[in-house]
């Protein structure tokens, strides 16, 4: 057989042959990898507030994310008697790396009062922001509605990473449940 | 070439020919992950297995690979393989995964395991590429374990463990925590400590050698003596 095709023919049915393996070894993994992703976000909710909380329907329009990359997820919880919106965010940067976390805003304060890492692939400065008193405290005296949020306690070069990613939450939050106010 | 011996293959890539301290090869997840015992470990196992299962596969289908495409199909079996640890580390071991990132996909591109196949798996038998990759993955464990022992212990003032299937911690100790030096678990300190280390490997290395040479000189100096 000409080895023109005797060649691609030999390489892709190696690939085949792995690509199948492959495949059987992700449909394995799948079930346990979401029970992961799941049990993540239960945490993540656990040490975002105190206590029981209720996710709350939330209009189909407020989770157009297509102008703010940053933002992956947004849910309406009730807690406490008050209602919160809690954004999913997901920030990227050369020097941080990615920094997953959520941030809730109170709907009636219209200010931060919440704050956690959910994930931090960063092996450097990143580590500071999960912090969480500190940072939200920085977030509430910086983030309350009136300006975006500006810096935190303790700048450092980092604080780009998590500023973009906080300030697009800001505001999809003011455009959209404050009234366009932006 | 010179037959090795099934002991020999096995034995010389843990310190003789090791790929880390002696060939200086796949530096980029040593420095990189071994900020602690438990990522040194866990690229260790996983380096472990992907040097194992490439070096089995290769040399059992050696005879079958055209030589034209070898290196195409040697990397499509190695991602492959590193894919697949990938997701399982990922699916049992989450917390390890996250913390390990990107070195995980990027053994693929490590060369100590394009390099064994190439070198070792696709000319020999496939008992011999299992205890090549076997031992060229437990030297590179070793070493691994080694930088991270001192990064760990003088970047945090002692050592932690955690169960990376559950991600909780079995034991910390520390007991220097007062004067850790925090430069060691950061980049710069990977490769300052990885430097002292290579260091006192070949100052020993040395020693050894030169030792060996006085030895055979004695040797020789009695023989003469005798002669005479």
């Amino acid at each position: 057989m000409n080895k023109f095709v005797k060649l691609p023919l030999f390489l892709g049915g190696v690939s085949l042959i792995f690509c199948t393996t492959l495949a059987i070894v992700v449909n394995f993994c799948k079930p346990q990898m979401e029970k992961n992703e799941q049990k993540k976000t239960e945490e993540a909710y656990a040490s975002l507030y105190e206590g029981e909380i209720n996710i709350l329907d939330l209009d189909e329009k407020y989770l157009d994310f297509k102008d703010y990359s940053q933002i992956k997820d947004l849910k309406k919880i009730e807690h406490e008697g008050k209602n919160s919106y809690v954004y999913s965010l997901t920030t990227q940067d050369p020097q941080s790396g990615t920094v997953s976390f959520m941030l809730g805003i109170d709907s009636e304060a219209n200010k931060v009062d919440a704050y956690t890492v959910v994930a931090n692939n960063n092996s450097g400065y990143a580590k500071q922001f999960e912090n969480v008193d500190a940072v939200k405290d920085a977030l509430v005296k910086y983030g309350d509605g009136e300006g975006s949020f500006y810096r935190t306690a303790g700048a450092t070069k980092t604080e780009n990473a998590m500023k973009y990613a906080v300030n697009q939450a800001f505001l999809h939050y003011r455009n959209n449940f404050m009234g366009g106010n932006n | 070439m010179e037959k090795q011996s099934k002991k020999s293959i096995f034995i010389n890539p843990l310190i003789k020919e090791n790929a880390i301290l002696i060939n200086l090869l796949g530096m980029c997840p040593v420095l990189g992950v071994t900020t602690s015992i438990n990522n040194a470990l866990g690229m260790g196992v996983a380096v472990i297995l992907v040097l194992f299962c490439t070096n089995t596969f290769i040399s059992l289908i050696r005879k079958w690979v055209p030589d034209e495409v070898r290196i195409p199909v040697f990397i499509v079996i190695i991602a492959c393989f590193v894919t697949m640890i990938e997701y399982l580390m990922k699916a049992f071991t989450p917390d390890l995964a996250s913390n390990l990132g990107l070195f995980i996909p990027m053994i693929t591109v490590n060369c100590i395991i394009l390099g064994r196949a190439e070198a070792f798996a696709s000319k020999n038998t496939v008992v011999d590429s299992m205890l090549d990759g076997l031992g060229t993955g437990i030297g590179f464990l070793g070493s691994c374990l080694l930088l991270a022992f001192f990064r760990e212990v003088l970047g945090t003032g002692g050592i932690s463990f955690n169960n990376p299937f559950t991600g909780k911690q079995l034991f910390s100790f520390l007991p220097l925590e007062a004067i850790k030096m925090p430069i060691f678990v950061q980049t710069s300190g990977a490769f300052m400590m990885f430097g002292l280390i290579l260091g006192v490997f070949f100052a020993i290395q040395l020693k050894i050698e030169e030792s060996k040479k006085l030895k055979e000189k004695k040797a020789k100096e009695n023989l003469a003596k005798e002669v005479k």
